[in-house]
């Protein structure tokens, strides 16, 4: 119907996706900050659950329409993380402990372990079964140093909660990516190409890490980069980071996490992560857990079926043993070592990422894997934040 | 424990004269911002059944840890114990992922995040002082001086009152407080000020006038113990000693042993010699030579009690150091006082080396990265 007046709009109205995110991002907040006085859990636990809700209510295209520009923020928000977590990760500590070293390990060949048995139980073929087990090694990045950011957690089970995810994220990463050499060689029948592609990620991933690391030790020294004016630079170099890995093709969690690394560990002197710049990433990780959970379609918490819950719990089992076995040796109470253990069950959101990716690269992957995946994820983004806030507030860690 | 009153003084038990025994309270720091970190009950879980000399104990907050050694017979005894205690603790906390260091303050540490260590006599300390409880996250040396009778004790007590200037500036290590500069050499003191019951002794010289004010003031229910006095140099009965409780403690193990020697070889100096007589008017600059010390260091001045003569700290350490010379020689404590007088010619002491390392570094939390490394033994 042609409106009488020209400048009125249409009736009804046409509402922009634009509106829908906006109206989403507003109830997070609001639900974020509701759960935080009446249940006293970390306001990011809202915010998946919101996400999921309005996706519902909008429907599909909220996200279809607005998918690059979102992929772009996620990334962003995913790295600031990723390159925070990694400057946490204390080296001399695991020369220290070797023992945590040891769990470390333990509990990610664990977490593989299970999760390949199970999906071979149930008929998955070995390759993807690999994939899934890598993948269910690797525990959120993004909920662990959101919820321990704000929980203002320190102490044993928190720091080795960061260091535990920093860890079981790089070897992920790296056993997907030496699964896909092995897929490269399956699929295409070439050794050279299977080989060096694992390596190039590995090394240059290594390289562009050092390289920001370098900027912002660099810079670092210059100025002070304590206040908000400095953390836009930091942003900015970010930024062009990511441009670069882009440009280079390789994946951000592992650079990032490696910028971090190197950054914390590359000299003996004092770092601290400049609480702004922690505080900007802050705000692009409420986006990233809603869009996380604007991307869950309630019908995805089912398809996977009971598989999807096999496998959470296998996984959350295997971790937890890993855990506890070690947890006298490497200097941790069976209490602390129950509660770490636990709070490593959140499944990881940027490996999901890459399972995606391999679902396009290998559409016949598409059947067996994605479904259940997916349908785990969904579960574990949700539930996750949960967990790991009531381990915090259990060990007596939980400051806020 | 906490709701006992204990109404007499107990018993002032025997102990070998001019034995030592050192104390020192450790800030226990996270490594991730280099701030106090609550982590007393791992570390002391952790360090449960190691073999090492003497003993680690909780204290008020649960990001201090206090050590202290056994008897010690001299210098030596005292060091070696303290280095060996100070390598386990150490080894613990790189298990754990933390640090520990000397000094009489966190350079940035904010009290209102402190949290108290869980037993009922710090609830109950927390609950009656209110935010003085936590501002008490402060660090300090205390040493021991075996005396061999009561009143003994309480003539040293009173006899080492003129020299708390000394001590206060050789330990001096807090000159940073919540992030900002104080311009004081131990402004862990001014913390310890606040508490009502703190200050000096009253000046009794018998064990039985002592016992007379001491039940006075249990009478009016102020106090319940011994413990419940934060005087600068107090008796404990139990052990037979008294307690110098005035110094920072110190950025390492070996200036802790350097000063307990010095301690040691001032109490032998006293009671051997007796080179004056204490008196009550001798606290009439008691506040002031105090206050000297803690603000202007080795630059401040003393009033020489029942004079007024005023001399810069600095040579009344130096003077004092000479005159005490063969005491330190016969108790083997000279190498310990040739390491202090260097220091006290160069005018170094742990405030101003934490001063150096913030105009060096521009970051407190590289000179707090510093400190738990030269505390480990790692930093010259």
């Amino acid at each position: 119907m042609e409106p009488s007046v020209f400048f009125l709009p249409d009736w009804p109205p046409d509402l922009s996706p634009l509106l829908w995110i906006a109206l989403a991002v507003v109830g997070a907040a609001l639900a974020g900050e509701w759960i935080r006085h009446h249940l006293g859990l970390p306001r990011i636990t809202a915010y998946p659950v919101v996400g999921m809700l309005v996706a519902a209510i909008a429907g599909n295209r909220l996200v279809a329409e607005h998918g690059d520009w979102l992929r772009t923020g996620l990334d962003i928000a995913l790295a600031i993380l990723l390159f925070e977590l990694g400057s946490r990760v204390d080296l001399r500590w695991l020369r220290h402990n070797r023992w945590l070293l040891v769990t470390s390990i333990c509990e990610s060949l664990a977490a593989f372990g299970a999760v390949f048995a199970v999906s071979r139980y149930l008929g998955v073929a070995i390759t993807p079964a690999v994939l899934l087990g890598a993948i269910g090694m690797a525990t959120s990045p993004a909920v662990i140093m959101r919820v321990v950011a704000e929980s203002n957690a320190q102490g044993q089970v928190s720091t080795r909660l960061l260091i535990l995810t920093a860890l079981n994220t790089i070897y992920a990463v790296v056993t997907v990516h030496l699964a896909m050499g092995v897929l490269h060689q399956r699929y295409s029948g070439d050794w050279v190409l299977a080989i060096t592609h694992p390596l190039y990620l590995l090394g240059a991933g290594l390289l562009v890490g050092k390289l920001l690391a370098m900027a912002v030790s660099g810079l670092h020294r210059w100025l002070a980069l304590r206040d908000e004016y400095a953390s836009i630079i930091l942003l900015g170099l970010v930024l062009m980071t990511i441009g670069l890995i882009e440009a280079l093709r390789l994946p951000v969690t592992l650079c990032m996490l490696f910028a971090g690394i190197v950054l914390r560990n590359g000299e003996r002197r004092a770092w601290v992560f400049p609480r702004h710049f922690g505080s900007v990433g802050g705000v692009l990780v409420i986006m990233l857990f809603l869009v996380a959970g604007m991307q869950i379609k309630v019908e995805h918490l089912f398809t996977g079926g009971f598989l999807a819950l096999v496998l959470i719990g296998a996984r959350s089992l295997a971790k937890l043993t890993g855990v506890l076995l070690l947890a006298r040796p490497a200097g941790v109470s069976w209490r602390q070592g129950l509660l770490l253990g636990l709070a490593l069950s959140p499944a990881a959101g940027p490996v999901m990422v890459a399972a995606a990716d391999l679902g396009r690269l290998y559409p016949e992957l598409q059947v067996t894997l994605i479904p259940v995946a997916m349908s785990a994820a969904a579960i574990m983004e949700l539930v996750g934040p949960v967990i790991v806030a009531l381990c915090l507030k259990w060990s007596g860690e939980r400051r806020d | 424990m906490i709701d006992e009153t204990e109404n007499e003084l107990p018993e002032f038990s025997q102990s070998a004269p001019l034995t030592l025994g050192v104390e020192l309270e450790l800030q226990i720091i996270g490594s991730q911002d280099y701030n106090l970190i609550g982590s007393a009950p791992d570390l002391l879980r952790e360090m449960t059944g190691r073999k090492h000399p003497g003993d680690v104990k909780p204290e008020i907050t649960d990001s201090m840890i206090e050590l202290s050694t056994d008897i010690c017979q001299d210098y030596q005894d005292a060091l070696t114990q303290l280095r060996s205690i100070r390598n386990e603790l150490v080894h613990q906390a790189d298990r754990l992922g933390i640090m520990l260091s000397g000094g009489g303050t966190h350079p940035f540490q904010h009290w209102g995040q402190q949290a108290i260590f869980d037993a009922p006599r710090f609830h109950h300390l927390s609950q009656l002082y209110g935010y003085l409880a936590k501002q008490f996250t402060i660090f300090g040396q205390h040493v021991h001086i075996g005396c061999a009778c009561p009143d003994q004790a309480l003539w040293l007590l009173h006899a080492f009152s003129r020299y708390i200037p000394h001590l206060i500036t050789l330990s001096a290590a807090s000159p940073f407080v919540q992030g900002i500069d104080t311009g004081f050499q131990s402004a862990r003191l001014n913390s310890v000020f606040a508490f009502p019951l703190s200050g000096r002794a009253p000046f009794a010289l018998s064990w039985d006038d002592f016992s007379t004010y001491y039940r006075k003031m249990i009478a009016t229910g102020v106090v319940k113990s011994m413990k419940d006095f934060y005087w600068d140099i107090r008796p404990k009965p139990e052990f037979g000693t008294i307690e110098l409780r005035v110094m920072d403690t110190p950025l390492t193990v070996e200036r802790a042993a350097q000063i307990a020697a010095y301690a040691q070889a001032l109490a032998s100096y006293l009671l051997k010699e007796k080179p004056f007589e204490p008196q009550e008017d001798d606290y009439l600059v008691y506040t002031y030579n105090r206050f000297q010390a803690c603000r202007f260091g080795y630059d401040g001045r003393l009033v020489v009690p029942g004079t007024a003569e005023q001399r810069v700290i600095r040579d009344d350490i130096l003077r004092t150091m000479a005159t005490i010379e063969m005491h330190a020689y016969d108790l083997g404590s000279t190498e310990a006082l040739n390491l202090l007088r260097t220091e006290v010619l160069q005018g170094r002491n742990g405030a101003s080396e934490v001063r150096a390392a913030q105009a060096s570094e521009g970051s407190l939390e590289e000179v707090v990265r510093q400190g738990s490394e030269r505390w480990a033994g790692r930093l010259s």
